[in-house]
C-alpha cells in the first residue's frame, strides 16, 4: 500500500515558502565577496523577502481554511500576526544597518537566523496541532538565543544568550511535558481531536491529567511570554541583547506566543475553560503588579521597557481568559498597538545608544526634547501610548481590552487593568520629564578605558562598533542616525494615528477575531 | 521477563538521572547521561517503539553525546563541587522537585483514565515499525517533518555563528576568512582567535591562570 | 507492564531534571539536566502512544529529539563561545546581569 501524499494548498503555505526560500538565499547572500554588498545587499533581500510574506499574507486574507494535513490554519488571526511578525522583523532589519551584531556574526547568518525566526513565529500563530506548537516555539526561540548572543564581544550579549537558553529551554521542556499530558489524557494532537475528546468524553475535563498538563502548559507559556511569577530572566536578556534584537523580541516573540496561547486555549482546550480560566487570571493579575512594581526603580531604559512588558503581558492574558470573540478582538488589537508603541521607544533607544556614552541609561534621553525633536516626540508619544493616554493607541487599545473583560464577566480583572496603569504612569512620566524638563548634561570626563569589554555597562554599550574597544567613545561623534531616526518617528506616528483614527485597525482586528468561530 | 528488563532499566534510567545531578564531574554527568539514555532506549523497546529506540541510541547517545564530550574536553571540566547558593536554594529545589513529582505522580496515577492501569492497546503488527514511522512523518506530519529539519539547518548555521573563530571584524578579516576545521576543537593554548585582538589578552591570560591555580574548574 | 509505571519513572525523571537545573550552576550540567527533563517527556509521550496504540506520540517523541539536539547546538556554541571570551562559565559567577 502507498500512503497517499497529503494535498498541499501552495498559496495558503504562500508565506511560509516565501519566508524559507528567503532565508536560504539571504543566507547564500552572506558570502557575497564585497562588504559593501554584503553591508547592504543582504539586508535588502531581507526586507523584500519580508515584505514578499507580508504581501502574500494579505493576499491571503479572508482565506479560512487548514492546510497541510490539517496542521496549519490560514486564517485572519494568522495572517494578522504574520503581518505583526513582518512588521517588528522589518524595523529591527533597519535598525541594526550600522549595527555591530550583525557584522561580528556575519550579515548573513544573522538575517537568516531573523527571517527563521520570523518563520518559526509564523508556524506557531497558526499552529493546528501540539507537535507543531512545539516545533514553532522552538523555530522561534533558537535563532533568538543566538541572535542574544550575537555582540560576541560583549560579555552582555553572550551572557543574555546563556540565560535565555537556559530560561526558554527550562520552559519550553515544562511546555513538552503539559502537551505530553494532554495527548495522553485525549489520545489526540491535533487542536480540534482534543477539543472533541474533551467535549465527549465524560470526566475528562476534570481529570487530573488533563488538569496538570494544562497547569505545565501555562507554565511553559508564561516562560515564553515573560508572566508572572516566570519573568525573572526578561530584565536581563533584554538589557544584555543587542538592541535591535531586543527591539523585536519584545514585540514579535509576544504576539506569537499569544497566538498560539489563544489557538490552544481558546479552541483545543475551551471546554475546560472553567479550570483553566482562575489559573490564568491569577497569572495576568500577578504579571500586573510584578511588573509595574519591578518598573518603577529601573534607570536602565531597556530593563524599564522589560519590566513594562511583563505587565503587558498580564493586560493581554486577561484578554485570553475572556475567551470570547471580543477578547480576541481586543488581544489582536492590543498587539498591533504594543508592536507600534514598542518599536517607537527601541528606535529611539537604539539611536540614543549610538549617540551618547550613556548606553540606554535614562541619562541618554535628557534634553532630548531640545536638541532632537524628532527623537523626542516619538519617545513621549510611545511612553504616554504605553501608559495609555488618551489620544494615542495604547490608550484605545486598553479601552478594548477593559471592555471584553468587563463583557466577559471579569470586571475584577479590567479593574487590575486600570490600576495598574495608573502606577505605571509613575514611571513612563519619569522618562518623559528626562526628556522636557532637564538640561542636556556635561559627560563626565573619560572614563578609564577596561581593558576588557563589559567592564561597565555605559563603556560597554558605547563601544564603537568600528573598533570594538570603546576608546573613542564620546559625545563628539558624529550625530546622524537618519534610519532610525525615521523609524522612530514612523511609528511614533502610527501611535498618534491609530489613538486618533483606530477604526482602519479596529476592522482588521475583528476580522482576526472572528477567525476562531467564538462566540 | 518484560518486568525484569523493565526493572533493570527503570532502575538504569533512574540511576543515571541521579548521576547526572548528583556528580561533581562534568564529565561524568555526561557519561551518567549516556547510560540513562541507553536505558531510556531499552524502556521504548519494550514500549514497541522500535523505530525510536534505534534512534535514541544512534543519534542521541551516539551522536549527540559526542559532542558533549567534546565540549567537555574542550573546556576542561574539572572537579567542581556541587556549589549550593546558600541553604535557601539548597534546600528549596529538592523540596520543589518531591513536590512536583508527587504532583506528577498523582496526576498520572489517580487518572481516571482505565487505560492507564493496563497494558497498552492491543499490539497492532507494524506500530512503531520505521515503516509505519515514514508513512506518518510523509502524511499527516509532513510539515511538522519539513519544519524540523529547517530547524536542523538553522541550528548548525548559529553553531558556527557562536563558535567559530574571528580575526577581527569581518572587514580587515575578510582575506583570510577564518576557517574551522577539526583540529581547532582540539587546540587549547590561549591567545588565538577572538580575544587576540580584543586588547586585554594578557590580562585575559592572567586571571585564567588565577583562576586554576586556585582550583578553578 | 502497566503504561502507569513508565509514567512513574518518567515523572521521577522530570523532576530530578528540574531539581539539577535549580541546583547545579554549571552550565554544561544545567544543559544535561534539560536534557533529561525533554527525555522524561519523551518516554511519557511514547507511553501514552502505546497506551492509545496511536503512532502520534512516538512522532512527537521523534521531533523533541531533533529539537534536544538543536538545543544542545546552540547551547554548547554559546558556552564555547563564552569560554573563548574567558568569562567565568559558571551561572552564579556571570554578576554583569542581575535580575
Amino acid at each position: 500500500m502507498t500512503p497517499e501524499a497529503p494535498h498541499i494548498d501552495w498559496a495558503g503555505l504562500s508565506p511560509i515558502v516565501a519566508l524559507t526560500a528567503g532565508g536560504i538565499v539571504v543566507l547564500a547572500a552572506g558570502l557575497f565577496r564585497g562588504a559593501w554588498l554584503r553591508r547592504y545587499g543582504v539586508p535588502l533581500l531581507t526586507l523584500l523577502t519580508l515584505g514578499a510574506t507580508a504581501g502574500l499574507s494579505i493576499w491571503q486574507w479572508g482565506e479560512d481554511k487548514a492546510i497541510v494535513s490539517r496542521a496549519l490554519a490560514v486564517d485572519d488571526l494568522a495572517m494578522f500576526l504574520n503581518l505583526l511578525f513582518c512588521a517588528g522583523a522589518i524595523a529591527a532589519v533597519v535598525l541594526a544597518l550600522r549595527d555591530s551584531s550583525p557584522e561580528e556574526s556575519g550579515h548573513g547568518e544573522w538575517h537568516a537566523l531573523l527571517i527563521s525566526s520570523v518563520l518559526g513565529m509564523t508556524v506557531l500563530a497558526s499552529a493546528q496541532n501540539l507537535v507543531v506548537v512545539f516545533l514553532g516555539f522552538e523555530l522561534l526561540s533558537i535563532p533568538l538565543y543566538v541572535m542574544c548572543a550575537t555582540n560576541l564581544r560583549r560579555s552582555k550579549s553572550l551572557e543574555s544568550g546563556l540565560k535565555y537558553l537556559i530560561v526558554g529551554s527550562v520552559g519550553s521542556a515544562t511546555l513538552l511535558y503539559g502537551l505530553a499530558m494532554i495527548y495522553g489524557a485525549t489520545g489526540a494532537t491535533g487542536f480540534e481531536q482534543i477539543a472533541t475528546a474533551l467535549s465527549s468524553q465524560a470526566g475528562l475535563i476534570d481529570d487530573p491529567l488533563t488538569l496538570t498538563g494544562i497547569g505545565l502548559i501555562v507554565v511553559g507559556f508564561c516562560f515564553k511570554v515573560s508572566a508572572a511569577p516566570f519573568h525573572q530572566w526578561t530584565p536581563d536578556v533584554y538589557e544584555g541583547a543587542p538592541t535591535p534584537v531586543t527591539a523585536f523580541m519584545a514585540v514579535a516573540t509576544k504576539a506569537a506566543a499569544f497566538g498560539a496561547f489563544v489557538r490552544l486555549f481558546d479552541v483545543a482546550l475551551i471546554d475546560a475553560a472553567t479550570n483553566w480560566s482562575p489559573l490564568l487570571a491569577a497569572v495576568a493579575v500577578a504579571s500586573i503588579v510584578v511588573g509595574n512594581v519591578g518598573a518603577l526603580t529601573q534607570t536602565s531604559l531597556k530593563r524599564l521597557l522589560a519590566w513594562s512588558s511583563i505587565a503587558q503581558a498580564g493586560y493581554m492574558l486577561a484578554a485570553v481568559v475572556v475567551a470570547d470573540r471580543e477578547g480576541v478582538e481586543a488581544l489582536a488589537f492590543y498587539l498591533a498597538v504594543y508592536l507600534v508603541m514598542n518599536l517607537a521607544a527601541f528606535a529611539v533607544i537604539v539611536a540614543r545608544e549610538r549617540e551618547t556614552p550613556f548606553g540606554d541609561d535614562i541619562r541618554s534621553l535628557a534634553g532630548l526634547g531640545a536638541s532632537r525633536p524628532a527623537l523626542a516626540w516619538p519617545m513621549t508619544l510611545a511612553m504616554l501610548s504605553l501608559a495609555g493616554i488618551p489620544a494615542t493607541a495604547g490608550f484605545i487599545g486598553k479601552f478594548t481590552l477593559i471592555g471584553a473583560t468587563v463583557d466577559g464577566g471579569y470586571t475584577w480583572l479590567g479593574v487590575a487593568i486600570v490600576v495598574g496603569s495608573m502606577l505605571s504612569l509613575y514611571y513612563y512620566l519619569r522618562v518623559v520629564a528626562a526628556m522636557w524638563l532637564s538640561d542636556v548634561p556635561v559627560p563626565a570626563a573619560r572614563e578609564p578605558v577596561p581593558a576588557i569589554a563589559g567592564g561597565s555597562p555605559e563603556l560597554d554599550a558605547a563601544a564603537d562598533p568600528e573598533d570594538g574597544a570603546g576608546q573613542d567613545a564620546g559625545p563628539d561623534r558624529p550625530v546622524s542616525q537618519a534610519e532610525a531616526t525615521a523609524v522612530a518617528v514612523l511609528f511614533g506616528a502610527a501611535t498618534l494615528f491609530f489613538g486618533i483614527l483606530p477604526s482602519p485597525l479596529f476592522d482588521l482586528a475583528r476580522d482576526a477575531g472572528s477567525a476562531l468561530g467564538l462566540l | 521477563m518484560a518486568e525484569v528488563v523493565f526493572f533493570v532499566a527503570s532502575l538504569g534510567a533512574i540511576g543515571g538521572a541521579v548521576g547526572v545531578v548528583a556528580l561533581r564531574n562534568p564529565f561524568y554527568s555526561v557519561l551518567a547521561l549516556v547510560g540513562h539514555l541507553l536505558s531510556l532506549a531499552a524502556l521504548f523497546l519494550l514500549l514497541r517503539a522500535e523505530f525510536v529506540a534505534a534512534a535514541q541510541v544512534v543519534v542521541y547517545a551516539g551522536a549527540v553525546m559526542v559532542l558533549y564530550v567534546f565540549v567537555v574536553a574542550y573546556i576542561g571540566g574539572a572537579d567542581r563541587p556541587v556549589r549550593t547558593t546558600g541553604p535557601g536554594l539548597g534546600l528549596a529545589a529538592p523540596l520543589f522537585a518531591g513536590a512536583l513529582f508527587v504532583e506528577l505522580c498523582l496526576a498520572m496515577l489517580g487518572s481516571g483514565l482505565k487505560a492507564i492501569d493496563a497494558q497498552g492497546a492491543p499490539y497492532e503488527a507494524g506500530f512503531g515499525s520505521p515503516g509505519q514511522i515514514g508513512e506518518l512523518f510523509l502524511t499527516r506530519f509532513l510539515l511538522p517533518f519539513e519544519v524540523a529539519s529547517y530547524l536542523l539547518l538553522i541550528a548548525a548555521v548559529g553553531a558556527v555563528i557562536l563558535a567559530r573563530r574571528r580575526r577581527g571584524l569581518e572587514e580587515e578579516g575578510l582575506e583570510d576568512v577564518p576557517t574551522v576545521t577539526v583540529a581547532d576543537l582540539f587546540r587549547l593554548e590561549p591567545g588565538v582567535g577572538t580575544q587576540a585582538e580584543s586588547g586585554g589578552m594578557l590580562q585575559d591570560r592572567r586571571e585564567r591562570d588565577e583562576r586554576e591555580r586556585k582550583g578553578g574548574w | 507492564m502497566d503504561i502507569g509505571w513508565y509514567l512513574a519513572v518518567s515523572a521521577l525523571v522530570f523532576c530530578t531534571g528540574a531539581g539539577g537545573v535549580l541546583v547545579r550552576r554549571n552550565p554544561l550540567v544545567i544543559l544535561l539536566c534539560l536534557e533529561l527533563m525533554l527525555n522524561a517527556a519523551n518516554l511519557a509521550l511514547v507511553a501514552f502512544a502505546r497506551m492509545h496504540g496511536s503512532g502520534d506520540g512516538q512522532i512527537f517523541a521523534l521531533i523533541v529529539m531533533v529539537v534536544a539536539a538543536c538545543e544542545v547546538t546552540i547551547g554548547l556554541g554559546v558556552i564555547v563561545a563564552i569560554h573563548r571570551r574567558r568569562l567565568p562559565v559558571d551561572v552564579d559567577e556571570l554578576r554583569e546581569l542581575r535580575g
